[in-house]
């Protein structure tokens, strides 16, 4: 056996393998046609491929049966089921466009709707909780929606009319909201990229409502009545509570006995709009480069594609259209409102990808629901408004889905299954 | 199957859907049972610790940080199994599959083709048992073991090359 022989018999192997690259595949198999010894070896090596591929067909072959017996398995165990849906937001972070469309977005829009209160109570005792909550330049707390703790918690800044907004579960992004110029600045902290998105109109109205949102409900507690309803223990902290109701509000307070200092803040707008504020921070010394406006140095910007601005009735029903549709398969689902999009918002984006629907027409279906949001949000304030869709299908002209009754107006609009719109005197309006 | 899907079964699957766990089984057995073998030698104890695998993948979906990655994550539990397999058993007696390939005990079992592979060291056995069960791909065993191609197709070359001596019973020097 000659070196050169030494040296082919590394790349036989490779070649009987197929491991050999294209270009070495030739030189190797003329070599094998001068030299016997090499060409013996090699077929002696495919002899043991045939023999190998014989052996994992075989194993191959059984493999259904294992895989039958590991689902058997699994199948007896327990799912650990999750309520974090980290997940689907990843999904939805991965897009730059679906992120700052789809996640900021739906944010904004939920969660601008919180505002109009109405008459409370008071009590001289309350007067003191709230004292820090009148006075404050500058608030921090956490707002959960819902009225579940474990819901995705949204850690707020609130400097005058800036609003810097960042979410527990979705630590790559960060929104800075100017309420008087209108716009909001959405921040992908990893891709260091920046988009401004318009909070023109109602969104603008409600937001600027949303600032005071605290200081508007104690106010008007103040001058009405207030419901003490005793102490408990909140974090470890014993803690007292008191409860005043408006005409389509109720707002909780605990605050602490000795110091007055709220602890948490309970609220409950309309017929589905719940949400939890905690962890108050009042006056504490704030960076004015947090709540800044201008682009971060290293950052870039890009064009947002959402729009949050000029909300009508027909972008409700278009939101109803992408419950229907995407969420439920043709069904509208058995509740809408605002904390129930935000719950099943990761289900929807799932369900539109399993739909074989774009990371960019997610987006847009996020700014639609969002849209959608703004809309019904302003309804909630007014608390005319009733959702009869559960399990009816979308299409069926004959029954009513959501109707709702416009301030002022002597009759009330009606949306029904095929998604049409029909004025109807209040008395005609269905069962 | 491809990274997305992963993604989405494994949201499901943390939503309690036990369906998208047996999707994400179905997709992925084949692979981890074919690591254990690699690393084990024994079908009977790959089909053990795979489905061990799975069913520890099942309990700990909910730690799984990077869902896409969900292949990677069910292999290095299925690794990790064996490694912790392999510990006890080289404490209750000797393993054979872990000991050096060895020309005269090749001898003993020549043409014995489970008993060679099971003579290989683990290093070289993994890739080859991998390469006949993916379809020859050594650019998706390179990705699955964290090597170089190169270093997947040389590894897969040696075993081809210590196999053949095994089975024919000759050393280097013949």
């Amino acid at each position: 056996m000659s070196s050169d022989c030494d040296r082919m018999r590394e790349h036989v192997a490779d070649l009987v393998s197929g491991t050999l690259s294209r270009e070495d595949v030739q030189i190797v198999e003329q070599h094998l046609r001068q030299c016997p010894t090499c060409r013996s070896y090699a077929d002696a090596l495919r002899k043991e491929d045939l023999l190998l591929n014989e052996y994992f067909t075989d194993m191959s072959a059984d493999m259904t049966a294992r895989q039958q017996r590991v689902l058997s398995a699994v199948d007896r165990c327990r799912v650990p089921k999750q309520k974090n849906s980290a997940a689907i937001w990843r999904i939805i972070m991965r897009s730059k466009i679906t992120k700052l469309a789809t996640a900021a977005t739906i944010i904004v829009a939920v969660l601008v709707g919180l505002h109009v209160v109405g008459p409370l109570g008071a009590t001289v005792t309350f007067a003191q909780v709230v004292e820090p909550i009148l006075n404050a330049k500058t608030v921090i707390c956490d707002v959960i929606i819902g009225a579940d703790d474990t819901n995705p918690a949204m850690h707020e800044i609130i400097v005058g009319s800036r609003i810097r907004r960042t979410m527990s579960n979705l630590p790559g992004l960060v929104m800075i909201i100017d309420l008087d110029g209108g716009q909001m600045l959405a921040l992908d902290t990893a891709g260091k990229t920046g988009s401004y998105v318009s909070i023109e109109g109602q969104v603008k109205d409600r937001t600027q409502n949303y600032v005071d949102f605290l200081r508007q409900v104690i106010r008007q507690v103040q001058d009405g009545r207030v419901e003490k309803i005793g102490e408990k223990v909140i974090d470890g902290q014993k803690a007292i509570g008191f409860v005043g109701r408006g005409r389509n509000e109720e707002v909780t307070i605990w605050a602490d006995p000795q110091t007055a200092h709220p602890l948490r803040i309970e609220a409950q707008i309309g017929q589905e709009f719940a949400f939890i504020m905690k962890n108050f921070e009042f006056d504490t010394p704030v960076d004015d480069a947090l709540v800044s406006m201008e682009l971060p140095a290293g950052y870039t910007e890009q064009e947002a594609t959402s729009d949050l601005t000029d909300v009508t009735e027909q972008d409700f029903v278009e939101g109803l259209r992408v419950f229907a549709e995407v969420l439920e398969d043709g069904v509208f689902p058995e509740a809408i409102g605002t904390e129930t999009t935000m719950k099943r918002l990761p289900e929807m984006v799932e369900k539109a990808q399993q739909k074989g629907v774009s990371e960019e027409e997610i987006g847009e279906l996020g700014t639609r629901l969002g849209r959608a949001m703004i809309f019904h949000q302003i309804l909630e304030s007014q608390g005319q408004w009733h959702y009869v869709g559960a399990g009816v299908k979308l299409g069926d002209a004959d029954k009513a889905v959501f109707w709702y009754q416009p301030k002022g107006s002597p009759t009330c609009r009606v949306i029904y299954g095929d998604l049409r719109v029909e004025d109807v005197a209040p008395e005609d309006l269905p069962k | 199957m491809d990274d997305r899907s992963d993604e989405i079964l494994v949201a499901s699957c943390r939503r309690g859907d036990k369906a998208a766990y047996a999707k994400l089984v179905e997709s992925h057995y084949k692979h981890v049972f074919a690591r254990c073998l690699g690393m084990l030698g024994d079908i009977h104890d790959a089909e053990d610790i795979a489905q061990d695998a799975m069913i520890k993948g099942l309990s700990k979906i909910g730690k799984l940080a990077n869902s896409e990655r969900f292949g990677p994550w069910i292999s290095q539990i299925a690794k990790n199994l064996c490694i912790d397999f392999l510990r006890r058993q080289k404490r209750v007696k000797p393993f054979v599959a872990e000991q050096p390939a060895s020309p005269r005990q090749a001898t003993a079992e020549n043409h014995d083709l489970h008993g060679a592979i099971r003579q290989l060291p683990q290093e070289l056995r993994v890739p080859l048992v991998m390469y006949y069960f993916d379809n020859r791909n050594a650019k998706a065993i390179a990705e699955k073991l964290s090597i170089s191609h190169s270093g997947a197709c040389r590894r897969i070359r040696m075993a081809r090359e210590q196999l053949h001596k095994l089975l024919a019973g000759t050393t280097e020097n013949e």
